[in-house]
């Protein structure tokens, strides 16, 4: 292009009305004998029967014209673009080529169509095999012989699944997710300790089969999972079942369509699946923390492939988790929690808040074990049915929370080590005080969701690391 | 088609981006060596005399061969090897 003749410069395809309509106005621009250039980008034969057209069909030239139209009609003078024209209009046509009377008998004005080259995917294609990227991440090679989805299993770059190949036009359309520079540092990731920039978010997303709408929420979810309280480095190395958990409020649920009811905590949902495994494959190729090396869960949980799932914000009789937790309404935030599992609660005899509280208290006390107390922190996904139950009678989420406190707060004489004959249990000290299961300020998230069918209810068990109260807890960062 | 392809590093870049060998045991005492015959001409005989050396050594040794020369061992050698043995040699010829 840097080498291109002065004068004019067609771009079309035969796809569209309004090429056929000028390509008699082409012929006659072509018959002035000014230099002429007519790029065609789907059929090298149109416009038919005219000589010299150049295939574009690559669409390097109509990349590098920064085209968006087709016709689209250019003058150039002294190596250097002086003027345009989109679709048919008389006026402008002459105006560019300085001649009068073109196209007798074809309409003053007809609009052109999309050019090929800005159709969706299309233009980071382009941008990747034609133009400038700002990825600095080094390029790894591969044969065309080679499967590219084997080559990043050997490589030890997938969770045991495979993962989508981060090629350039993939990560350009993920950056398009998010306004901040690809060179930007988003943290430093454990347990390596290695600065994980938003292109390698962006890589990884990719990997992970996000849409770049998501890249909002995945890099609040890195941000927040990068919060000395989440201790992210001890979730990874710890023996217990342990990982992240993510749940995700405000408008945002809605706007990338991630599920809060049926099945929510399951598979079958893209934002879902892919936002969560985001999360564990930056910990694993940016951090370098994998099973069996700095990973040392003796069983681990399937929720750390992926554990991310929103909120139903649709009852305005609940506070959302983000509020109670000092979000503003309306805004987006993402909690993360220590979890693993799902212990099940059903209850189908409760009519009460008062006869369900002190069932779901029953459960929620076996967390890691009966006798131990003030240790994980846990999510307490209530459905719609079972919230019905408490909202019918006047409860909100604080009376909730303070109930379930009341219910599982046990005397401990029945908790201390040696009771009941079980050696695990709090201190002999405190043999008369009545004890908490959870701590009164974050050991206790409640999350409304789930399907609108059941009298079931589900809790996400904590990791053992939450009994250093004041080092450990949930996150919620808003964004 | 077979022109080279790339993707980005998703890792710290902090290793190489040709992927190392398996390192090699740091003891070999009591391993389990798995002989593997690519059925290419007199490559038994070579490992026979490793066979022989090996068991004078002290070590497990277990014979495995290919179908033939030109072409990868079939899966359920591979499988074999990996879970009987602890090292393999994989045996030239010619």
């Amino acid at each position: 292009m840097a080498n291109e003749a002065d004068g004019l410069i067609a771009i079309v395809k035969r796809d569209c009305p309004t090429c056929e309509l000028v390509a008699p106005v082409l012929q006659r621009l072509k018959d002035t004998g000014v230099p002429f250039t007519i790029y065609t980008q789907d059929d090298p034969t149109f416009p038919d029967g005219m000589d010299g057209v150049v295939d574009d069909t690559a669409l390097e030239q109509s990349f590098h014209h920064d085209v968006e139209f087709v016709p689209t009609l250019i003058r150039r003078e002294k190596g250097a673009e002086v003027e345009r024209a989109f679709g048919w209009n008389r006026e402008d046509w002459e105006k560019l080529t300085g001649i009068q009377g073109l196209g007798e008998g074809l309409p003053e004005n007809q609009p052109g169509c999309g050019s090929k080259s800005v159709e969706p995917g299309v233009h980071e294609l382009l941008q990747a095999r034609y133009g400038a990227v700002p990825m600095k991440a080094r390029k790894i090679a591969y044969s065309g012989w080679d499967d590219p989805v084997e080559q990043a299993f050997s490589r030890g770059w997938t969770d045991g699944l495979p993962i989508v190949p981060p090629t350039d036009e993939r990560i350009l359309r993920m950056l398009q997710g998010t306004p901040r520079d690809p060179a930007e540092i988003v943290g430093i990731i454990p347990p390596d300790m290695k600065e994980c920039t938003v292109e390698k978010v962006a890589i990884n997303a990719v990997m992970a089969g996000c849409l770049p709408e998501y890249m909002p929420v995945v890099l609040a979810v890195v941000e927040a999972a990068l919060d000395p309280k989440f201790c992210m480095h001890g979730l990874l190395c710890t023996l217990s079942y342990s990982g992240p958990v993510i749940v995700v409020n405000g408008p945002i649920t809605k706007q990338i369509g991630m599920n809060w009811g049926h099945n929510c905590l399951g598979q079958g949902n893209r934002a879902n699946a892919t936002i969560g495994r985001t999360l564990q494959l930056i910990i694993r190729n940016v951090g370098g923390g994998r099973p069996g090396e700095i990973d040392r869960a003796v069983f681990g949980n399937p929720g750390k492939f992926t554990y991310c799932f929103a909120e139903d914000e649709t009852d305005a009789t609940c506070t959302p988790l983000h509020v109670a937790r000092g979000v503003a309404p309306g805004r987006n935030a993402v909690t993360l929690h220590q979890g693993h599992g799902l212990t099940s609660f059903s209850d189908n005899r409760s009519r009460t808040g008062e006869e369900l509280a002190r069932s779901m208290a029953l459960q929620l006390v076996n967390d890691i074990h009966p006798k131990v107390v003030q240790t994980p922190n846990v999510i307490l996904c209530i459905s719609p049915e079972h919230y019905r139950i408490f909202e019918q009678d006047g409860w909100d989420r604080a009376k909730i929370e303070d109930k379930l406190h009341e219910y599982t707060t046990r005397p401990g004489k029945d908790l201390v080590q040696g009771a009941h004959g079980v050696p695990e249990g709090v201190s002999p000290e405190k043999m008369k005080d009545m004890m908490p299961k959870f701590w009164r300020d974050h050991g206790l998230l409640i999350v409304r969701c789930g399907g609108t069918a059941g009298l079931l209810s589900a809790i996400i068990g904590g990791w053992s690391g939450g009994r250093n109260h004041d080092e450990i807890q949930p996150v919620t960062k808003e964004f | 088609m077979a022109e080279e392809l790339f993707m980005r590093d998703p890792t710290s870049e902090a290793s190489s981006t040709l992927r190392a060998p398996v390192p090699f045991p740091p003891d070999i005492t009591g391993k389990t060596i798995a002989l593997l015959d690519i059925a290419k001409e007199r490559s038994d005989e070579f490992l026979d005399t490793l066979e022989t050396r090996f068991t004078a050594g002290g070590f497990i040794v277990k014979r495995y061969r290919k179908a033939s020369n030109s072409k990868n061992a079939a899966q359920d050698i591979v499988q074999a090897i990996v879970s009987e043995a602890d090292i393999v040699v994989e045996g030239l010829a010619d």
